[in-house]
């Protein structure tokens, strides 16, 4: 290729100026994506094996109208599985986070109405669910968890990039253009 | 002089074309990747749901066995006559694998039993396996009590267990053996049951009983081989009975 003497150097020019501190940023991207997948994941795994438990947990929100919460003990876990799949693979990552985010949104509510509305609930994050003595609920572990993750999908949603992403391949020497490595 | 500006020219053009086609590639695989992560998402979620309907799905009772009155005792649901003798007391769990083994074994035997009034057949479902479901499975069986669909429901409990024993199955099993009923209905929604259930569960520990399935012939323990035949248990029923 005849451009192939002047495009690096304008490549050069305008990105390769990758700072320290944007590598930092990426790794902590991968560190994101990990975190909030790995959770969704094993969120989902748990739940997939009991529907009927799942469904029971969303009932005890008594949020949902009945035809619903079937629906969402059925699928919910299956949601949280392909965002998982989507987060640790860095496939879509903006997409995902964003839906990450607003389950978590989604979580931190129902949470927070159980909470003031005194029920005696598990949250059923990871399975289980439904009613437990009231010395026993804990709303504080899983609300700051669910914000955290909150926080991981908002940092993703607003800078998808990271390593080790389907997203962004690391550049390819043979095909320099076809990359989207340095680019964007 | 001008011949190289425009080389240079022609060359930033170039750039700024490859540049501008590289965008442009680069936004359609985007594009792409959001609609394939978007696709697989609401499959698997349409997919997933699904599934889990048809695992809940309820298990129709191939024969719901004989019809034979029953009646609601303190500690069980007796079947047949109130006279007949010796007493069968059969203690078990819904969720029991080998309870719904020895009913798929003897179970027509003892309700050949309670029909014929050849015996006294007293069901007691304790809460041994999981404590919540375990004994909503119970509550709802105690509904079923004073109709004579009680040996249907018990076979449709059993058939279904591994789907759980949310309310709403517990009131689709009962559907699927004919309770029906809006009384049974509500009794299985309300739990109206769960305290008898309870004092079933009571009396089971009370009387010594400490695992399913255990079955009582006048108080004798039955030896219950996990190969038992409705021969061997006719025998072992006569031998215990003189």
């Amino acid at each position: 290729m005849t451009t192939s003497a002047t495009a690096p150097s304008s490549r050069a020019a305008s990105e390769l100026p990758r700072t320290r501190s944007a590598l930092v940023l990426d790794w902590l991207g991968t560190l994101a994506r990990t975190v909030l997948g790995g959770v969704l994941l094993v969120a989902g795994l748990i739940k997939v094996a009991d529907p009927v438990d799942s469904v029971a947990a969303v009932r005890a929100y008594q949020v949902l109208p009945e035809s619903l919460e079937r629906l969402v003990g059925y699928g919910l876990p299956f949601l949280e599985i392909g965002l998982a799949l989507l987060l640790v693979t860095g496939f879509a990552t903006r997409v995902a986070a964003i839906g990450g985010g607003l389950l978590m949104v989604g979580f931190v509510a129902g949470i927070a109405s159980a909470w003031a509305r005194g029920l005696a609930i598990d949250c059923g994050c990871f399975g289980g669910g439904g009613a437990v003595d009231a010395a026993d609920v804990d709303y504080l572990v899983p609300l700051l968890r669910d914000v955290g993750l909150m926080i991981l999908a908002g940092y993703l949603a607003w800078r998808p990039r990271s390593v080790l992403a389907v997203d962004h391949r690391p550049p390819d020497q043979t095909n320099a253009e076809g990359s989207s490595w340095p680019a964007r | 002089m001008a011949g190289k500006v425009s080389a240079k020219q022609v060359t930033q053009h170039r750039l700024v074309a490859e540049a501008a086609e590289r965008a442009a590639r680069e936004r359609r695989t985007r594009i792409t990747r959001v609609v394939t992560a978007v696709t697989v998402l609401a499959l698997a979620v349409g997919g997933g749901v699904w599934w889990q309907v048809q695992r809940s799905a309820i298990d129709e009772v191939a024969d719901p066995g004989p019809s034979v009155s029953s009646e609601l005792l303190a500690d069980g649901i007796a079947l047949g006559g109130a006279n007949s003798r010796p007493v069968v007391d059969v203690y078990l769990d819904f969720l029991c694998p080998h309870c719904a083994d020895l009913e798929e074994r003897i179970g027509d035997t003892i309700a050949d039993l309670a029909v014929s009034g050849d015996a006294r057949v007293v069901i007691h479902p304790i809460t041994l396996i999981d404590p919540a479901e375990s004994a909503r499975s119970a509550a709802a069986f105690g509904c079923a009590a004073g109709s004579d669909g009680v040996l249907g429901y018990q076979r449709g409990l059993f058939d279904n267990a591994g789907g759980g024993f949310s309310t709403e199955r517990l009131v689709a099993i009962g559907a699927s053996v004919g309770l029906t009923d809006a009384a049974f209905v509500r009794c299985v929604q309300d739990g109206t049951q769960a305290g008898w259930a309870a004092a079933v569960d009571a009396a089971a520990g009370e009387r010594g009983v400490e695992g399913t399935p255990t079955i009582l012939v006048d108080g004798a323990e039955l030896d219950l081989a996990a190969t038992v035949t409705p021969a061997a248990f006719m025998a072992e029923l006569e031998a215990l009975t003189g």
